[in-house]
C-alpha cells in the first residue's frame, strides 16, 4: 500500500444482523475516514445476510461495488472479478494465507471462527457426574447417556427453515473424521477416486445416526429454527449446544445462571479437530478505478485495533491479528474459545472447515443428510442422493 | 390499417414482457450459462437430459402438483360455502365479509411467518393441544415430511381462501333475487337451491377461480420457503425454490431455465386442458 494515498470515492458492500447494525457500519467507516478524510466511502447495505449472494446479482449486472465484505471468494474468480493482495498488503494480519486458493489471497483474513465448538452448561454436566469434557468419541456418547440417564437433553439440534444449525454439527464429524487425516479428501471426492459412500464417509455419518437413534438429541430438532435452539440451550433445555464461538455474546447478554463451558468434539482417539474457517474479510472489485484506495481501506477495515475490538465485542469474533487482546467488555469466554483455538494450532489441530472447502461445488447441499437422519432416513440412500447431488452439480456447470 | 395500429402497441408490450423473457428462457435452457462464468456455450439438451434423470428435481415437481391440487380444491370448495353463508345482508356479515379477506391483503411472507410461530413444535398450536389436553395430538407439524406438506397447503389454502370468497359472493350477488323468492314459493329448500340455482350460476367464476388458483399452486414460492425453507429433506420443496436455488446458489443459470421452461410447459397444458373441461361444464349447464 502506498504511504501516501490520492483521493477517491469509493464503495463497500456490507450486510447488517442483530449484532452488526447500521450504526455499526457506520462507526466502523467512519474510523476509516478519519484516518483517511480524503477517501469518500459509501455505504451499501445488502437486502440480506448473506452478502454474497447480493453480490452476485451485482457482478451479474455490472455493478460490482469497489470492495465487498463476507463474499465467498471462489464464486468471483472464474470472471477475475475480484483483486490478489500481496504479501506486503498482508502484513498486519497473523495468519496471513488463512483461506488462501493456491496459494494466492483474495480476502483480507480479518477474523477466525470455530465451526462449531460445543457449548455445555456445566451446572448439568455436575448433576449428571461428569467432571471434566469428554476427550474420545467413546467418552462423549457415556455423557451423552448419563446426561440422558439425568433427564436432560443431551444435545440441541436445529432444523425448520436454518437446516444449517444441524449440519454444521454433521460436517464437524466429517472435518474430524475425514480432513484430519486427508486435507484432500473432497478434492479427491472431485475428481472421483472417493466417494461418499465409502466406508469412511459413511462410517463417520453413523455417529450422527447414532445420536439421533439413541435419543441424544432434542425431540423438535425437525423443526426448530436457529433462535428456537438458542433459546433453548439458554433456558437450560438441554446440555450441549454445538455452535460457532459467536454464540458467546448471546450467552453473555442473556447471563443465564449456569456456567457455560466450551470443549471441541472429540476424535475416536482423542482430542478433536478445530473446524477453523477464516474470513469475514473484505474484498477489492478488480473493476474499481480506485485499486490502492480500496485496498488501504480493505486491509484499514479488517485490521485495525479499534475496528477489532468492537467486532470483537458485538460478534463474538476472534481477529486475526497478532498480539490481539480482547477488551474487557468482551465476553471473558472468548478467551476460552481463543484457547481452543491456540492449543488446536499448537498440536496440529486446526482443520479448514467442511463447507469452506472449494471442491464442493457452488450449492451443494449436505444440509440433506443431517435432515434425513433426524428424519429417521435411511443412511445408505442418503449418502447415494449425496453422491449423486455432488456429480450432478459437477457435471452441470462443465 | 387502423386496426393493426390499435393493436400494435399492446402486443409489443405483450411481446416485450411475455414472449422475449420466454424465448431468453428457452434460449438460456439450451446452454450452461453460469451468470459468475464468463465462457459458457451452447450445450443442446444437455440439462434436459439431467433432468429427467435429476432425482431431487422431479420430486420438486411431484411437490408442487400435489401442493397445486391441494390448494385447488380446499379454498375453491370452502370459498364457495363462505360466500353462500355470507351472502346475505347484515351488519355482522359485512364485518365477517371483511375478516375473511384480510389474509388476502396480508403478504405471503407475513402470513407465513406468523403460522411458522403458531405450528412449530413448541409453538401456539401444540401448546393450545397440549393446555386442553390433548397432548396426543400435538405433532411436529413442520418437521414431519407428511405433515410440513400438509402444513404448507393448509397455510396456502387458508390465505387464498379469502380470494376464493369474495370472488363467489360477487358471483351470487349478481344471480336475481327474483330466482330465490320463486323458488322459495316452489317449496325448494336451502340444499336444493345451492344445488340447482347457485353452483350453475356461479360456474364462470367457478372457472376463473380454479384457473388462479391453479396458476397460484404452481408458482407457490414464498410460503414453503419461509414455513419450512423447503424440508424438511424436501419434502415441501416446490420447483419456484427449486429454480432460484439452481440459478443462483449453484450458478446453473442454464440448468434452472431448463426447470423453469418445463415448468411453463406443465402449467400451459394443465391451464388448457382444465380451462377447455370447465368452459365445456359451463356450456352444459
Amino acid at each position: 500500500v502506498a504511504p501516501t494515498i490520492g483521493s477517491a470515492s469509493i464503495s463497500v458492500l456490507v450486510f447488517e444482523t442483530p449484532n452488526l447494525s447500521a450504526a455499526y457500519w457506520d462507526g466502523r467507516i467512519k474510523t476509516f475516514t478519519d484516518a483517511y478524510p480524503q477517501i469518500q466511502v459509501t455505504k451499501i447495505t445488502a437486502p440480506a445476510t448473506q452478502a454474497g449472494d447480493y453480490a452476485k446479482q451485482l457482478l451479474a449486472t455490472g455493478q460490482l461495488p469497489d470492495v465487498m465484505m463476507n463474499v465467498n471468494v471462489t464464486d468471483f474468480l472464474p470472471t477475475k472479478s475480484i483483486l490478489p493482495f500481496t504479501a506486503t498488503e498482508l502484513a498486519p494480519f497473523a495468519d496471513p494465507m488463512a483461506g488462501a486458493i493456491g496459494g494466492v489471497q483474495y480476502i483480507t483474513p480479518e477474523v477466525g471462527q470455530i465451526i462449531d465448538e460445543i457449548h455445555y452448561n456445566k451446572t448439568m454436566f455436575d448433576a449428571a457426574g461428569i467432571a471434566a469434557p469428554p476427550t474420545t468419541w467413546a467418552e462423549f456418547l457415556q455423557d451423552c447417556k448419563k446426561l440422558k440417564d439425568k433427564g436432560f437433553t443431551p444435545i440441541e439440534l436445529g432444523g425448520g427453515a436454518d437446516t444449517w444449525t444441524a449440519m454444521i454439527f454433521m460436517q464437524t464429524i466429517w472435518t474430524n473424521d475425514l480432513l484430519r487425516k486427508d486435507p484432500q479428501w473432497l478434492s479427491k471426492r472431485r475428481s472421483g477416486t472417493v466417494h461418499f459412500a465409502d466406508p469412511d464417509f459413511t462410517a463417520a455419518t453413523a455417529k450422527f445416526k447414532t445420536l439421533i437413534d439413541d435419543g441424544y438429541v432434542n425431540a423438535d430438532a425437525a423443526s426448530v429454527n436457529y433462535a428456537g435452539i438458542e433459546k433453548a440451550f439458554l433456558d437450560g433445555k438441554a446440555a450441549m449446544y454445538p455452535m460457532g464461538n459467536w454464540f458467546i455474546p448471546a450467552y453473555a447478554k442473556a447471563k443465564p445462571a449456569w456456567q457455560l463451558g466450551q470443549f471441541l468434539l472429540p476424535g475416536d482417539s482423542g482430542p478433536g479437530v478445530v473446524p477453523f474457517a477464516t474470513g469475514g474479510g473484505a474484498v477489492v472489485s478488480s473493476a474499481t478505478k480506485f485499486p490502492d484506495q480500496a485496498k488501504l481501506f480493505a486491509v484499514f477495515f479488517t485490521s485495525n485495533k479499534s475496528i477489532l475490538e468492537r467486532l470483537a465485542v458485538a460478534d463474538g469474533q476472534i481477529p486475526n491479528v497478532p498480539n490481539f487482546t480482547m477488551p474487557p467488555d468482551a465476553a471473558p469466554q472468548l478467551a476460552d474459545a481463543m484457547k481452543l483455538i491456540a492449543d488446536a494450532t499448537a498440536s496440529n489441530r486446526s482443520v479448514a472447515y467442511w463447507a469452506g472447502d472449494p471442491n464442493s461445488p457452488a450449492g451443494m447441499d449436505y444440509t440433506k443428510i443431517p435432515q434425513q437422519l433426524i428424519a429417521k432416513g435411511d443412511l445408505t440412500q442418503a449418502i447415494v442422493a449425496l453422491d449423486k447431488q455432488f456429480d450432478t452439480l459437477v457435471a452441470a456447470g462443465k | 390499417l387502423f386496426l393493426v395500429s390499435f393493436l400494435a402497441t399492446p402486443l409489443a408490450i405483450y411481446a416485450l414482457i411475455v414472449l422475449v423473457p420466454l424465448a431468453i428462457t428457452l434460449g438460456f435452457s439450451i446452454t450452461n450459462l453460469n451468470f459468475l462464468a464468463p465462457d459458457w456455450h451452447f450445450v443442446g439438451l444437455r440439462n434436459y437430459q439431467f433432468l429427467a434423470n435429476d432425482d431431487t428435481a422431479l420430486h420438486a415437481y411431484l411437490v408442487t402438483i400435489l401442493l397445486t391440487i391441494a390448494t385447488g380444491i380446499v379454498p375453491n370448495i370452502a370459498g364457495f360455502f363462505l360466500a353462500v353463508i355470507l351472502d346475505r345482508p347484515g351488519r355482522a356479515v359485512r364485518i365477517m365479509r371483511v375478516l375473511f379477506f384480510v389474509p388476502q391483503i396480508l403478504s405471503a411472507i407475513v402470513v407465513a411467518f406468523i403460522w411458522a410461530i403458531i405450528l412449530t413444535d413448541d409453538g401456539i398450536l401444540n401448546n393450545f393441544l397440549r393446555t386442553i389436553g390433548l397432548e396426543a395430538i400435538a405433532a411436529s407439524w413442520l418437521g414431519n415430511a407428511t405433515l410440513a406438506l400438509f402444513s404448507v397447503a393448509a397455510v396456502a389454502s387458508w390465505q387464498l381462501l379469502g380470494f376464493c370468497t369474495v370472488v363467489y359472493l360477487a358471483a351470487l350477488q349478481t344471480i336475481p333475487r327474483e330466482l330465490y323468492d320463486s323458488a322459495a314459493m316452489d317449496g325448494v329448500g336451502a340444499g336444493s337451491r345451492l344445488v340447482h340455482i347457485q353452483w350453475p350460476l356461479v360456474a364462470p367464476a367457478f372457472t376463473i377461480v380454479t384457473l388462479l388458483l391453479l396458476i397460484a399452486g404452481f408458482k407457490m414460492y414464498d410460503t414453503p420457503l419461509v414455513l419450512t425453507s423447503g424440508g424438511p429433506v424436501d419434502a415441501t420443496e416446490t420447483v419456484a425454490i427449486q429454480i432460484l436455488r439452481t440459478g443462483l446458489d449453484q450458478n446453473l443459470a442454464g440448468y434452472a431455465s431448463a426447470k423453469a421452461f418445463v415448468l411453463f410447459f406443465i402449467v400451459i397444458i394443465v391451464t388448457v386442458v382444465v380451462l377447455r373441461l370447465l368452459q365445456r361444464r359451463e356450456t352444459d349447464l
